[in-house]
């Protein structure tokens, strides 16, 4: 059985899915007696999505913009 | 080869690096104009400073940090500034007109407070990340905002694998109490 610490460190890395089937098993067996280790999940999950908004679609100037940009600069 | 300031093509830099300078700045600050607005000033500092520039790193790396400077103080303003949530400015009294609900439907006002919130709540995380330790601080921006992959991270930074995890599990943890008391008290 994983002590708390191996669980936080399979629970970082599960945010990424970066587990394998093993070590998710490991970790399930883990959290389903540990309630500390059940909370640092949720809160990682939640963590993890508070960056969800920072990181969107990437985002371009039009050529108007571009030509806006460069007479303001050039002025 | 040394360039001199009256050699800048102002119009090259703004073809070669305005989109990649305005993404990045849309994704932190997540207003376009600002973004905008920021990526403009980027452009006018580095030609204040351009006889300063020592040429050392590339052009895009140089001008990466001037306006990785500038988002950092938009958001030390933004901190400084704090905004109360709008449903404070609108009256309990029905009686009393209220200039935002007889204007703006109420699906309008809550979009826009969760918007300022987002904003603040962005704010307050990324003068956080701000608080991190140099390293640290480079290995969480790369794997959260930057999305990274983690083998990318430990070859770039030349550390193991469980170091990473440990150094992310650390970071998240000091972020949390730092947002426990910017944010939540």
């Amino acid at each position: 059985m994983i002590d708390c610490k191996e669980a936080a460190h399979l629970i970082d890395r599960n945010d990424w899915n970066e587990l394998s089937f093993k070590e998710k098993i490991r970790l399930r067996f883990h959290n389903a007696r540990c309630g500390k280790c059940r909370g640092y999940k949720k809160f990682s999950h939640v963590f993890k999505s508070l960056f969800g908004n920072i990181t969107q679609a990437q985002e371009c100037l039009t050529c108007e913009e571009k030509d806006e940009m460069k007479k303001k600069i050039n002025s | 080869m040394v360039k001199k300031k009256s050699d800048i093509d102002l119009n090259t830099w703004v073809d070669d690096y305005s989109d990649m300078l305005f993404n990045f700045a849309a994704n932190r600050v997540g207003d376009r104009d600002l973004a905008k607005d920021l990526v403009q000033d980027t452009f006018f500092s580095a030609l204040k400073a351009w006889d300063r520039f020592e040429q050392k790193s590339t052009v895009k790396t140089w001008l990466f940090s001037i306006l990785k400077r500038k988002i950092i103080d938009h958001w030390r303003q933004q901190q400084s500034r704090k905004t109360r949530p709008i449903s404070q400015y609108t009256s309990n009294d029905e009686n009393e007109n209220n200039w935002i609900e007889a204007t703006t439907p109420n699906r309008e006002v809550n979009e826009t407070e969760a918007t300022i919130e987002n904003t603040e709540l962005r704010g307050a995380l990324m003068s956080c990340i701000e608080l991190l330790p140099e390293k640290q601080r480079g290995i969480f921006i790369d794997k959260f905002i930057d999305n990274k992959d983690s083998e990318e991270i430990c070859n770039e930074y030349e550390i193991t694998s469980s170091n990473f995890w440990v150094i992310i599990h650390r970071a998240k943890i000091q972020l949390k109490e730092c947002l426990d008391k910017k944010w939540f008290d």
